[in-house]
């Protein structure tokens, strides 16, 4: 057992529950600045996910994507003039010409639609092999979206870079990805602590966590503060993501003042 | 200085902070409101529940699992946005103070500040 087991055992519990990495996000723009949109999100994906894209009203796309990589449409309705053969068909290089076929159907299913809820759930094991996928980079070139990407993520947020940023604010911090511990930093000892722990903030949080992000539209940070002011838990979720900060007590405050600077910067 | 002047002044010593509340998590209503524009009453109430949800019940239960034993201080919520703050003192579990804040507040005067401040209204009560 190492010193991330019962985070880890917690975090497999809640994937099993199909919860873990699956809280929703909403996706704003129209036409070709949501397809943008669309490929950031993939951009952000490490480990193998089914990225889905539901409206408000009866559009549903979903993308089976990994190592930051598109592999697969699973789905989209309407389908409007695109074979569902091609649902499930692996994606092996840019010049692949069902792209183009795909981008097409997937505008023509955009249409009219300015907002999308995202979410993200595991794939099953070994639905694709791990070089399966075209990159991000040149998905964005053969779908000619290039100018349109570069103005769809000003300041893209990255966690793993906001929790250095506040390494000498924190006491020790956990990256969580899905149900892996992907990072972490600071005292041993803290670390340790807080690996077991947040177990059991988990279990609260979970519990709420509908009724705390009903409104949501992206990455949200939490702090949590002793009674004698000297100890404090930074917690943020940001979907596929999770991080815990432990700090000294008001330097939680500094590390929320520094996350609102750079959520709206 | 009233409860109503000591909210009011809160928000005039922390720029960004919108919102300033007292409220009583045992009766859960708030008792005292500080903003320019006057918040609808299904937002007071919401603040209410949102305070007693962070202070008490099962989230704040595991956020003391992990910052130690016992009721919480101060928890706060942000998503870049806005943020809400929430904080109480030994003094009284029940009275606390809600913020509601621009996402460029400086948290940490905005803690500080209210912490004088519901000290002060406790006080006065």
């Amino acid at each position: 057992m190492d010193d991330f087991s019962r985070l880890k055992q917690k975090l497999a519990k809640l994937g099993k529950e199909g919860r873990a990495g699956s809280a929703a996000r909403v996706l704003r723009g129209e036409g070709e600045e949501l397809l943008a949109g669309i490929l950031t999100e993939f951009d952000e994906v490490i480990l193998p996910r089914k990225l889905s894209f539901r409206s408000g009203g009866s559009v549903r796309l979903e993308f089976a994507v990994a190592n930051r990589r598109l592999q697969s449409l699973l789905a989209l309705e309407p389908a409007v003039g695109i074979d569902e053969g091609l649902f499930g068909a692996e994606f092996k290089d840019a010049s692949d010409p069902k792209l183009a076929l795909i981008k097409a159907a997937v505008l023509a299913a955009l249409d009219g639609v300015h907002e999308m809820m995202v979410t993200a759930t595991r794939q099953q094991a070994g639905a694709f092999a791990s070089d399966v996928g075209i990159p991000v980079d040149q998905m964005a070139k053969v779908w000619a979206l290039d100018a349109v990407l570069d103005g769809a993520a000003p300041g893209e947020f990255e966690l793993g870079s906001f929790l250095k940023s506040v390494e000498g604010q924190s006491k020790g911090w956990l990256l969580v990805e899905g149900e892996d511990v992907i990072g972490h930093g600071g005292d041993v000892a803290v670390v340790a602590e807080l690996g077991e722990k947040v177990a059991i903030f988990l279990d609260g949080y979970l519990a709420k966590r509908s009724e705390l992000t009903k409104s949501d539209h992206g990455a949200r940070l939490y702090t949590f503060t002793s009674e004698d002011g000297s100890k404090s838990m930074v917690f943020v979720d940001a979907g596929d993501q999770m991080a815990f900060v432990e700090t000294a007590g008001n330097a939680a405050f500094d590390v929320a003042t520094s996350w609102q600077k750079a959520m709206s910067g | 200085m009233d409860v109503t002047e000591t909210l009011d002044q809160l928000r005039k010593d922390v720029p960004g902070c919108d919102v300033a509340a007292f409220a009583d998590l045992s009766s859960s209503m708030v008792l005292c409101v500080s903003s320019d524009a006057k918040p609808a009453q299904e937002e007071i109430d919401g603040l209410c529940a949102s305070a007693s949800t962070f202070l008490n019940g099962v989230l704040a239960e595991g956020a003391s699992a992990v910052v130690g034993d016992g009721p919480l201080e101060v928890a706060m919520t942000a998503d870049g946005s806005e943020a809400r703050v929430f904080l109480r003192t030994k003094a009284s579990d029940n009275e606390v103070l809600i913020c509601l804040c621009h996402p460029d507040t400086e948290l940490g005067k905005l803690v500080d500040c209210g912490r004088t401040a519901l000290a002060s209204i406790l006080k006065s009560e």
